[in-house]
C-alpha cells in the first residue's frame, strides 16, 4: 500500500475514534453537548459509537500492519461487533413493524438509527468477510459500497439543508456525525482493503488510475457541490427550486461530459504513444534480424574459411614433412658410409622433428575436428565405453601393469563419437602419467554435488600429479606440465578434452598433488545445444 | 603381357621420388609411369593427347591416386574412370596426404578399390607401398580387360 494511502486511513480512522471517543464520554459523564459536537444535531449515540470504534480500528489495523502480518482474527471480530449490534437494532425494528411491539425498549443512550444500523450490519459483515479469497473480496466490496451509499444519503441530504431531527419509523434519524464517520469508514475500506477494486484504482500505477483518479473525485463533488448550491440558492430566494434541479442536472452533464472527453482524450494519447512505441519496437525487432541474419552469414564464412583452412593444413603441410623425412631417410640408406656419426645423428634428429611436426599437426587437426563436427544426439554407456578405451590401452602396451576401475550404469545424452575421444584423451592421459608407478590405478565414476542437477565424472589416477598452481594451463592447446623427455605428448590432449565438454554445454576442471596423482572431473548439460 | 604395371598420378615430385623409391626397395615395380596432374592421367589411361600412340590394351594393373592434383582434381579422375566402360573396374588407390573425411567418404563413394594415407615417417611409408604392391600387384585378381 502506497504512503499516501496509510497516512490517509490512519487520519480518517484516527479522527472518527476520537469521535466516538468524545461522544461516549458525553453519555457517560452526562454531558449532552458532547453527543452533537455542541451543535443542534441528532447525537450520536452509544451502540453506534461503538461500531465507529470496530470500524476505524480495523481500519488501522489493515493499513498500518504489513500484508502478510495483518490480524485477521481480530478485523473479523470487530466486523462481527459491528454486525451483531446493527442487527439487534433491526431485529427490534422489524418486530415493532411486524407485532408493534419492541423486543426491548432501548435508553436514549443506545438508540440507534435504523440507517445506521444497516451501514452497522454491512460493514460489519464486510469486515468478518475480509482476508479470503478475491471473489469473497467483491461481495465484503459490495457491502462497504451499500453502507457508503446508505451514510452518504444521510450526510448529502444533511449537506442540503434536510432537517436533523426527522423521524424514520418512529425512531430518530442517522445523526451527521455518524453519516460523516460512517462514510468516511465505508470510502477508507474501499481503497484500503486488500485486493479491492477501487483501492486497486485509486493507488494503482497504470494509465486508467492516473486518468481515474481525477475524474472519481468530480464525480462526486461536483453533482454535491452543484446541489448544495441550488438549496442554498433557493432558501435565499436566488431561483426556485425547478431552476435549482436544472442547474444541478445541467451543471453535473456538463461535468461529466468534460470528464469523459477528458479521459477520452488521455487515452488517445496513451494509445498514440503505445503504438509509436510498439513500432519502434517493431523496428527494433526487424533490425535485430537483419543483424543476426548478417552475423550468421558472417559465421558461415568463416566457418567455411576453416574449412579450407584445415583441409590445407591436412593435405600440404604434411607433403614437405614426408620429403624431409624420406630424404633423410634415403640419405642414412644410401649414403651411410660418407657420413660419420654426427652426420648420423644430425639426419637421425632431422627424421624426429619432422615425425613429432607430423604428429602435432593430426592433433591439431582433431582439435579442430572436434570444434567443426556436427554434434549428434544419442544415450551413450560410458561406462562401456570407458571399458573399450582402457582395452585398447591395454592392447598397445601389453607389459603395462593398471588397474582399471569403471563404476557400471554411467550414461550420458551426448555425441557417441566425440564423448568416445574425450574419454581417449583422459584415459590416454591418465595411462600416459602413470607409466612409472607399478601399482597404477585409473579410475572412472560419478559424483554429485550440491547445486549441481547433472552428475559429475570423474577420472581419477594415482600418477604423476601436477601443481595446483599449473592449474590453469591444463586445458590449453601446447601447454604442457611436463618436458617431451619425461613424457611423450603433443600437448593437446586435454585442450581437445575440454572442447568435446564445452560443445556438450559442460564444465571440465582438473584437481592435482604433483607426485601423488590427478583427477580430472566434467560434466555434461542434459539439454544439448547443437 | 603388360608393360605398364603402375599409373601414380602426383603433382609433388618429392613424393613421386619417394614413391617410387619405396617400390624400387620392394622390387615391386619397375615400370611406374607417373602422371603430374589429372588430366594427363586421363589422357594416359585413354590413349589421347600426347598418348595417343600408346597401346589401349596396355592398361596398369593399379592407379595410384592423389586427391590434390593441377587442372583436374583426383575425385574427378575417379569419376571419370567409373563413368568409363574401358577402366570402370581398373584398381584404383587413393593415396593421399588428407586425412578429412569428407575426402575418405567422397573417394568410396565413387568408387575408390581402397584408400590410403601417405604417412610422414618414410618407413612407415616404404612399408604401406611394400603392402600395397603386394596385395595389389601380386595377391590381387583384377577384372579381365573388357
Amino acid at each position: 500500500m502506497p504512503r499516501t494511502a496509510t497516512l490517509f486511513a490512519t487520519v480518517a480512522a484516527t479522527a472518527c475514534i476520537g469521535v466516538a471517543a468524545v461522544v461516549v464520554a458525553g453519555w457517560a459523564f452526562g454531558m449532552p453537548a458532547l453527543t452533537t459536537l455542541g451543535r443542534a444535531w441528532t447525537p450520536m449515540v452509544v451502540n453506534t459509537a461503538l461500531g465507529v470504534w470496530c470500524g476505524a480500528t480495523a481500519i488501522l489495523l489493515l493499513a498500518r500492519r504489513a500484508t502478510g502480518k495483518r490480524p485477521w482474527r481480530i478485523i473479523r471480530a470487530l466486523g462481527a461487533v459491528m454486525a451483531v449490534m446493527g442487527g439487534l437494532v433491526l431485529a427490534d425494528f422489524g418486530s415493532v413493524w411486524l407485532t408493534g411491539t419492541p423486543l426491548y425498549p432501548p435508553a436514549p443512550a443506545w438508540r440507534m438509527a435504523p440507517n445506521t444500523a444497516v451501514a452497522n450490519v454491512c460493514i460489519g459483515l464486510a469486515l468478518a468477510l475480509s482476508g479470503r479469497s478475491v471473489r469473497v473480496t467483491r461481495v465484503a466490496e459490495a457491502l462497504i459500497a451499500a453502507a457508503l451509499i446508505v451514510a452518504a444519503v444521510m450526510l448529502v441530504a444533511f449537506l442540503m439543508g434536510a432537517t436533523a431531527q426527522s423521524d424514520l419509523m418512529g425512531r430518530v434519524n442517522m445523526s451527521p456525525i455518524t453519516g460523516l464517520c460512517l462514510a468516511t469508514i465505508a470510502a477508507t475500506l474501499l481503497v484500503v482493503m486488500p485486493d479491492a477494486v477501487l483501492g486497486s484504482i485509486v493507488w494503482g500505477d497504470g494509465p486508467g488510475s492516473r486518468i481515474a483518479r481525477p475524474l472519481l473525485l468530480t464525480a462526486v463533488l461536483a453533482p454535491t457541490f452543484l446541489g448544495w448550491f441550488s438549496v442554498a440558492a433557493e432558501r435565499r430566494g436566488w431561483m426556485t427550486l425547478e431552476y435549482g434541479i436544472a442547474l444541478t442536472v445541467l451543471g453535473t452533464a456538463i461535468v461529466a461530459t468534460g470528464a469523459v472527453i477528458r479521459g477520452a482524450m488521455r487515452v488517445n494519447s496513451y494509445d498514440a504513444r503505445r503504438a509509436e512505441a510498439e513500432d519502434s519496437l517493431r523496428a527494433l525487432a526487424a533490425g535485430l534480424e537483419t543483424q543476426v541474419a548478417r552475423r550468421t552469414a558472417e559465421l558461415t564464412a568463416t566457418n567455411r574459411e576453416l574449412e579450407s583452412f584445415s583441409y590445407s593444413v591436412s593435405h600440404d603441410l604434411r607433403t614437405p614433412l614426408r620429403a624431409l623425412d624420406g630424404f633423410s631417410q634415403a640419405l642414412l640408406e644410401d649414403y651411410s658410409d660418407r657420413l660419420d656419426d654426427t652426420g648420423r645423428d644430425y639426419l637421425g634428429r632431422i627424421r624426429r622433428g619432422t615425425q613429432r611436426m607430423g604428429e602435432l599437426i593430426d592433433a591439431l587437426l582433431d582439435l579442430s575436428r572436434v570444434s567443426r563436427a556436427q554434434l549428434q544426439r544419442a544415450q551413450v554407456d560410458l561406462s562401456a565405453l570407458a571399458t573399450d578405451v582402457a582395452a585398447t590401452l591395454r592392447e598397445r602396451e601389453p607389459g603395462r601393469h593398471v588397474l582399471v576401475q569403471v563404476t557400471p550404469g554411467l550414461s550420458a545424452e551426448g555425441d557417441p563419437r566425440l564423448l568416445r575421444a574425450l574419454l581417449e584423451n583422459l584415459m590416454a592421459n591418465a595411462w600416459k602419467f602413470t607409466s612409472r608407478r607399478p601399482d597404477a590405478l585409473i579410475e572412472f565414476t560419478a559424483i554429485r554435488e550440491d547445486g549441481r542437477p547433472d552428475p559429475v565424472y570423474v577420472l581419477r589416477d594415482n600418477g604423476a600429479g601436477f601443481d595446483m598452481a599449473h592449474a590453469a594451463k591444463l586445458f590449453g592447446a601446447f601447454q604442457r606440465l611436463h618436458t617431451e623427455r619425461e613424457f611423450q605428448g603433443t600437448g593437446v590432449g586435454l585442450a581437445t578434452a575440454q572442447r568435446i565438454v564445452h560443445r556438450h554445454g559442460g564444465e571440465i576442471w582438473a584437481e592435482g598433488i604433483a607426485g601423488q596423482g590427478a583427477a580430472f572431473f566434467f560434466t555434461l548439460a542434459e539439454d544439448l545445444q547443437t | 603381357v603388360n608393360k605398364t604395371s603402375v599409373l601414380l598420378v602426383e603433382d609433388n615430385d618429392d613424393d613421386v621420388q619417394l614413391t617410387l623409391r619405396a617400390f624400387r626397395k620392394h622390387n615391386l615395380a619397375n615400370d611406374i609411369q607417373v602422371a603430374t596432374d589429372g588430366q594427363q592421367a586421363l589422357e594416359f589411361l585413354f590413349c589421347q593427347g600426347a598418348y595417343a600412340g600408346r597401346d589401349p590394351e596396355d592398361m596398369p594393373q593399379l592407379v595410384l591416386l592423389d586427391l590434390k592434383l593441377p587442372k583436374l582434381d583426383g575425385l574427378e579422375v575417379l569419376k571419370r574412370l567409373r563413368a568409363d566402360e574401358r577402366t570402370r573396374t581398373l584398381p584404383v588407390v587413393v593415396l593421399t596426404s588428407s586425412r578429412e573425411e569428407c575426402d575418405l567418404v567422397e573417394s568410396y563413394r565413387l568408387g575408390a578399390n581402397s584408400y590410403v594415407r601417405k604417412p610422414v615417417d618414410f618407413a612407415e611409408f616404404t612399408e604401406a607401398a611394400r603392402h600395397l604392391g603386394l596385395y595389389w600387384l601380386v595377391l590381387n585378381l583384377a577384372a579381365p580387360h573388357p
